[in-house]
């Protein structure tokens, strides 16, 4: 008898909070949309980015690994991850489907605002990092390894990988990414930050830009930085 | 950081306030009007919810302390480091814990530090009282570092850590000790605690089964500060205790099955009775559920997966203490005990303490390495909705499947159970009355052999007893004889070696060989001694 309630009392603390927990981020979503961010979040150089010197990157801020079966494992680089900030929701592809390089691979949600990653390689899907589904935060301080989104088994690897940068290569347009982003985020109006526009006063940008930006301003993001642009010539 | 300290009061604060204004109230009633007006315990059920629940589960909390300090420190794997703070932490916690829990239990609280010079080393609680208070100690000790780091306390840092290992060493002799002697407790009760749970090998049952709540609760634990203070999940890591926990649970299994089928209680499981559909429940929620989730890789290294499987073993752990010391004492108690208002509210006040103690060193000690936190608190989706809104990818509706098949199997057993129980009590005042009805199987009632006694000095002759002879055929009653003067089976061995001891006292023959019930014993010698 004892037991039995105790078990079940223990259970049921468990689902109210559960259901608590899916209140407070449903208003914390809410308030999200309605309110400027007041605390203060730390600036990040490029230096703070982190390039692993082993990866492949592709111009649609997606990285490759190769591992010895020939099998990839694909996410994004630190540098995109960093910039968009919170995620609410990571839409992964289907295990199974047949994708080609540039086609649209997975898609990142914030307020509604979605962000397509293309392919970087051809190939099939193989698996899927589901702990990105239910917990889209998952890797955000370490996108080249919890944060991988799906592994893909590639078709014609060596013709693709030509493509994609590595090593100083990888850092070098890496370093012109981030010029390029900055030179961006002062054409962008961005009615949620308190200051308005300041960079070109000189600084940096900081963690979770992509947060303060309006419609307008991703879809001009995805359209600048995460499109493939040789993949049409495949 | 600085928004939380603004915030309105969130829920669970409320919750909190509630639950620690009804505890504190009960607390007032407990020590003003003793344990008589406050709980439902009785002289036929000293042990409680406070013991039960409180006690037992509250030192288990700290079996993390000792398993995961045992593999860093003393087995010198490295990597479960980062993991080590808040599992000493929480055994701290559990420690002090218990010792509130004690004050309230306590007849007479005042009294706590009697064993330490009061000393009476032939008793079992005697061993227990040394085991809280050194382990308690120890516990502070190595806890004790966090709080001079938040000081930048030097001196003292410095020689606790030359301190470290022969306090870790000392810790896990110390609660080995203890989670056995948990058990060796219930030694003391063979004939008040049922069989299924009664077992000579009760200590070494209960340090397994710490051992693998050790490996659950660093778990549990990582999801709850995960889901309080964003903090990063080491999944690699936590997968691998995972393992740990297949590997034990399946040693108390095998252990557990071996140790009823050797005492000859092993068909009892499946027996419709309370007690069966209770241990049913409690080996398919905490032994039985968990290997079988856990030996699965794809559940084993998934976030959903991992959780289910940990409180499964945490709820089953807790099943099998509450069994041990509620579950199978009711029956020979003879009462039904369900705990009071009083003893619910304080319990979950002194869990609700835990919480809040555990929340605040979190916030205010090095509990956690710095790199680890998220540079803002930041709101993420809760899994449970994230499962509502994709349910059908991959693992997930593999852990919902089977941890539900465990957990409602488990629970539909238990409630079973108390429906047995419910029934059982319903018959029972009737068949207390009336005597074992044994003239109902009459047709195929055979009665024993005849026993011959040797022949003692000075007797007239050896004798023969007859059962057939010392039966009312009408109506046959074993317990006539056999609930007191000669003990079944093992009475033989006992009288043929000791002739000397006078069958004709009043507890032997002489018992219906009075004179008024049959012809007495002083008498007719020739009537039972034949030459």
């Amino acid at each position: 008898m004892v037991a039995f309630f105790v078990i079940l009392t223990i259970i049921g603390f468990i689902l109210v909070d559960s259901f608590v927990q899916w209140v407070e981020a449903r208003q914390g979503l809410t308030l999200r949309r309605t309110a400027p961010r007041p605390e203060l979040v730390p600036a990040l150089a490029l230096e703070t980015i982190s390039v692993p010197a082993g990866l492949f990157l592709d111009e649609g801020h997606t990285w490759v690994r190769l591992e010895p079966s020939g099998r990839t494992l694909i996410g994004m680089d630190e540098f995109v991850r960093r910039a968009i900030g919170r995620v609410d929701a990571v839409e992964l592809p289907n295990v199974g489907s047949v994708v080609r390089r540039g086609d649209p691979l997975f898609t990142v949600t914030q307020n509604g605002r979605r962000a397509v990653f293309r392919a970087p390689l051809t190939g099939v899907v193989s698996a899927v990092n589901e702990n990105l589904a239910r917990l889209p935060e998952t890797g955000r301080m370490d996108p080249y390894e919890e944060g991988w989104v799906c592994a893909l088994k590639p078709k014609d690897l060596a013709v693709h990988l030509r493509h994609l940068f590595i090593a100083e290569e990888a850092r070098a347009w890496l370093r012109w990414e981030t010029e390029r982003f900055k030179e961006f985020l002062t054409r962008c109006p961005m009615p949620q930050s308190a200051l308005g526009q300041v960079l070109q006063d000189g600084g940096q940008w900081a963690e979770g830009i992509l947060e303060m930006l309006d419609e307008a301003g991703w879809e001009e993001f995805a359209r600048t930085f995460l499109q493939s642009p040789r993949s049409s010539a495949e | 950081m600085m928004r939380w300290s603004f915030r309105r009061p969130g829920f669970w604060q409320l919750v909190f306030a509630l639950i620690l204004g009804v505890g504190l109230y009960s607390t007032v009633v407990r020590f003003t009007g003793g344990l008589g007006a406050s709980t439902a315990l009785s002289d036929a059920f000293p042990w409680g919810l406070w013991i039960g629940f409180d006690v037992l589960c509250g030192v288990a909390l700290a079996a993390g302390g000792f398993t995961l300090s045992a593999v860093v420190y003393i087995f010198n794997v490295e990597r479960f480091r980062p993991i080590i703070r808040p599992t000493i932490l929480t055994a701290f916690l559990g420690y002090a814990l218990v010792i509130v829990a004690l004050l309230f239990d306590l007849g007479r609280p005042y009294r706590i530090w009697h064993p330490l010079v009061m000393w009476n080393p032939h008793s079992v609680m005697f061993e227990v009282a040394w085991c809280v208070m050194l382990y308690t100690t120890v516990l502070a000790l190595e806890f004790s570092p966090m709080v001079f780091e938040r000081l930048r306390l030097e001196r003292p840092l410095r020689i606790l850590h030359a301190l470290t290992v022969p306090l870790v060493i000392l810790g896990v002799i110390l609660s080995t000790l203890h989670q056995s002697s948990l058990g060796s407790l219930y030694l003391i009760v063979p004939e008040k605690l049922h069989p299924l749970w009664y077992s000579p090998l009760l200590p070494i049952f209960f340090f397994i089964s710490a051992i693998a709540l050790g490996c659950a609760m660093p778990i549990f634990e990582s999801f709850l500060s995960y889901r309080a203070f964003r903090k990063r999940l080491e999944i690699e890591l936590l997968a691998d205790l995972g393992k740990v926990i297949v590997v034990t649970l399946a040693v108390y299994l095998v252990l557990k099955i071996q140790d009823l089928a050797g005492r000859g209680v092993l068909s009892r499981i499946v027996e419709p009775t309370y007690e069966g559909r209770m241990f049913l429940a409690e080996m398919l929620l905490g032994v039985i559920g968990p290997i079988l989730l856990l030996s699965l890789r794809r559940i084993r290294t998934d976030h959903f997966g991992l959780f289910v499987s940990a409180v499964l073993v945490v709820l089953g752990f807790i099943m099998n203490r509450l069994n041990v010391s509620i579950t199978g004492m009711e029956a020979s108690s003879g009462v039904s005990y369900f705990p009071s208002w009083t003893e619910l509210s304080v319990t979950l006040m002194i869990v609700a303490l835990g919480f809040a103690l555990f929340g605040a060193a979190a916030k205010y000690l090095p509990v956690f390495p710095e790199k680890e936190r998220l540079p803002a608190p930041t709101l993420v989706e809760p899994p449970a909705v994230a499962v509502l809104r994709r349910p059908w990818i991959g693992t997930t509706p593999l852990v919902l499947i089977l941890g539900g098949l465990f957990f409602i199997g488990a629970m539909g057993s238990a409630y079973s159970g108390l429906q047995h129980r419910e029934r059982a009590l319903a018959t029972a005042p009737a068949s207390e009355e009336s005597e074992p009805e044994i003239a109902d199987g009459l047709e195929r009632f055979e009665v024993p052999p005849d026993v011959t006694f040797p022949q003692g000095e000075a007797s007239p002759g050896p004798v023969t007893f007859r059962h057939a002879s010392h039966l009312n055929w009408e109506r046959p009653n074993c317990t006539i004889c056999h609930h007191e003067p000669f003990r079944m089976l093992k009475a033989f061995g006992s009288v043929t070696a000791s002739p000397a001891r006078d069958l004709h006292d009043e507890r032997h023959c002489g018992r219906c060989h009075d004179g008024r019930t049959s012809f007495s014993v002083k008498e007719e010698c020739t009537a039972c001694h034949r030459p």
